[in-house]
């Protein structure tokens, strides 16, 4: 039956039961489907663009909608090791995602082409620091075009917590056992761990890491959940499941906006700061539309968005022009990048990632 | 077969060797059973036997970043057994397991009595109202659950509108009794459906024979009904057993951290700590218990019902 006949046919109620039910069941099953073939539909024209919970809102690339008459195609992941083996696995988006720290490894498991920044026209309104973060650049050659910077740190109820001073300790304050959580990734939750522990995060020793381990277990048996998306942490503090939580600065800016009553810590050890940005895939289906969406959100209008909505820092110089002064101080942010990235502890790479990974899933799993 | 065939054997070598293989297909009923079942065995080939191969070879080398060291070792066996640790994790996933079985087989089984006994009339409108949860998406039933059981689900607003508490309940989610929850209502229907089939196929007439012979309707369950429906009752356990001791996306959404399993420990081998040999091993070993667990649950059934008649 035709769609159109159905509608006619209803219309004049001249339908049979039975062949409207047949009728609904082909619509159902167009329903279901299509998701599917939409995405193949498209996949031909349109950039996929492979990031975190969040980035995929259309502010952030009102210049590639302008002209590509559309958002890109999105897919989310939650921890990048995982989106770096989903591509080692043959996935094949044109632009990622990755933080500065994670540059280095993707590039060497051959997943990332050099980016030609003559072709971004937002590349010389760029942060100058931020081009050449370590790891960022191998060869003379640009493998990471910076997007977003901000900071790990965490959020609390003002309500619900009893402090004196503001201090990771909280992630290991036994009056709050069952009502903590922390990021299911070693990147977010090992290194403040160390920072705690006085540490340098990205050079320990194996005495070192014997002593993460320790506090990591230490913590376990407080933790409410370890959260493999911020939003299950925001919900957690917006609800009071939980009472503190270590997340990003969108969560804060999220949570007071629905008037929750929450405190983004800056710890007397250290607040964690970061930096990431967009790469390109080494077999990126659509590089000249890939071109298109890492220049849209480079612009200064998605930079705005980042810094009003989000309160996240971004990349470009401009951005911070065209929020005012007022959103970046209600965000926290500054506009001397490199005196905020260094007034915290930066994000880098572990000098031994492996055994670090290993050890947090080994504590995870209760081994 | 061509009309051709029938009526003269075609000369030449080409045509004898066509004669010699049919010859051999009339023959022989083995090849001809293998023949048939060829497209079977290539797809459990491709999709059974190739993968485990792979996960076996996978569990003998080591690997360091993104570099595989091809070197055959047990080193990821070795330390599998050594640390006393992996063990319990196993452990701790079957037992979860066990109990999931034993609660969604205690739960299926008065529904599977029910639609095999006292419904007469369209027991297929029951059946298919009974898989309806299981055309929704896996990831949706866990979800549902969090929603009802979560810190202001379902339970805990009711309680404290009805002022049965004031403080929501925490032990209702994440921890090893949410995922027990969870897996019994996601694995019903596949519990149901082999039960109800062993008992809608058993012979009426023996139930009459039991009540004649002045049992009870309970004896009568209990001596003729129940040891019949066994083989029904142990499938089901096995098609829900086996596939839940290896479940990660429950644990990881409901779970917290008491309730990880084993299966949470592969992924992460897998898809975070980059180490596929050290994952496909814990893969290969929780694959083992899960079969000895099994073959455990079997003879135990066996011996039981040996003993019972």
């Amino acid at each position: 039956m035709e769609k159109n006949e159905l509608m006619d046919r209803l219309a004049a109620g001249t339908l049979s039961r039975r062949n409207m039910l047949k009728g609904l069941s082909a619509l159902g099953i167009g329903v279901t489907m299509t998701p599917y073939f939409h995405g193949r539909a498209n996949a031909a024209g349109q950039a996929t663009y492979f990031t975190w919970e969040g980035y995929e809102v259309p502010e952030l690339h009102g210049d590639y909608i302008k002209k590509h008459g559309g958002s890109p195609e999105v897919s989310i992941f939650a921890d990048e090791g995982e989106a770096l083996q989903k591509m080692i696995a043959g996935y094949t988006p044109d632009v990622a995602h990755p933080c500065s720290y994670n540059v280095n490894l993707w590039r060497e498991a051959g997943v990332l082409q050099p980016i030609d920044t003559s072709r971004l026209s937002n590349w010389g309104d760029l942060v100058g620091s931020l081009k050449v973060i370590p790891g960022t650049q191998h060869e003379g050659k640009q493998f990471f075009v910076p997007f977003d910077w901000g900071n790990t740190s965490i959020l609390y109820r003002t309500d619900l917590v009893d402090i004196k001073e503001e201090s990771w300790g909280l992630m290991w304050d036994e009056r709050y056992k069952g009502r903590l959580a922390t990021f299911s990734g070693a990147n977010e939750t090992v290194p403040y761990t160390a920072v705690y522990a006085g540490l340098d995060p990205w050079n320990m020793s194996d005495a070192d890491l014997a002593k993460v381990r320790a506090l990591l277990e230490k913590q376990r048996p407080l933790i409410r959940f370890y959260a493999d998306d911020v939003s299950s942490i925001e919900q957690g503090l917006a609800s009071g499941e939980i009472v503190a939580g270590s997340t990003w600065n969108s969560s804060n800016v999220l949570l007071k906006g629905e008037g929750v009553p929450v405190k983004f810590m800056n710890p007397k050890e250290g607040i964690m700061t970061w930096v990431c940005g967009l790469v390109m895939h080494k077999d990126a289906p659509n590089p000249d539309a890939a071109y298109d969406l890492i220049d849209a959100m480079l612009s200064p209008e998605a930079g705005k968005f980042m810094i009003v909505d989000y309160g996240y820092g971004h990349s470009n110089t401009k951005s911070f022009d065209l929020a005012g002064d007022e959103a970046i101080e209600t965000a926290g942010l500054s506009r001397d990048v490199e005196a905020f990235l260094k007034a915290g502890v930066f994000s880098n790479e572990f000098k031994n990632r492996d055994a670090v990974l290993k050890m947090f899933e080994e504590v995870k799993a209760g081994l | 077969m061509t009309s051709e065939a029938q009526t003269a054997p075609p000369a030449g070598t080409i045509g004898r060797l066509r004669t010699v293989v049919k010859g051999a297909i009339f023959r022989n009923a083995g090849l001809r059973g293998y023949i048939l079942l060829s497209p079977t065995l290539l797809v459990l080939l491709g999709a059974m036997c190739l993968p485990v191969g792979i996960l076996a070879v996978y569990s003998l080398w080591t690997q360091s970043g993104v570099e595989i060291d091809h070197t055959l070792t047990l080193a990821n066996y070795l330390k599998i057994f050594n640390k006393p640790s992996y063990m319990l994790l196993i452990g701790k996933s079957v037992l979860i397991s066990l109990t999931v079985t034993l609660a969604t087989v205690l739960l299926a089984y008065p529904i599977a009595y029910f639609i095999a006994f006292k419904i007469k009339r369209h027991k297929i409108v029951w059946l298919i109202l009974i898989t309806i949860p299981f055309v929704t998406s896996y990831l949706l039933r866990v979800f549902a659950w969090k929603i009802i059981l979560g810190y202001n689900g379902i339970i805990n607003s009711g309680l404290k509108w009805l002022g049965v508490i004031d403080q929501p309940l925490t032990f209702l989610l994440h921890n090893p009794t949410a995922v027990v929850i969870t897996l019994a209502h996601a694995w019903a229907p596949i519990a149901i459906l082999p039960i109800f089939v062993s008992l809608e196929k058993m012979d009426r007439s023996l139930l009459e024979a039991a009540t004649d012979l002045g049992d009870s309707p309970l004896q009568r369950f209990l001596r003729v009904t129940l040891p019949l429906s066994i083989p029904g009752v142990v499938a089901a356990a096995m098609l829900v057993f086996i596939p839940t001791v290896g479940d990660y996306i429950t644990p990881q959404l409901v779970g917290g951290p008491d309730g990880m399993m084993v299966g949470s420990l592969m992924h992460a081998m897998f898809f975070r700590a980059n180490d596929w040999p050290l994952g496909s091993a814990l893969a290969i070993v929780s694959a083992l218990a899960i079969t000895v667990t099994s073959l455990g649950v079997w003879f135990l059934t066996k011996q039981a019902r040996e003993r019972a008649v």
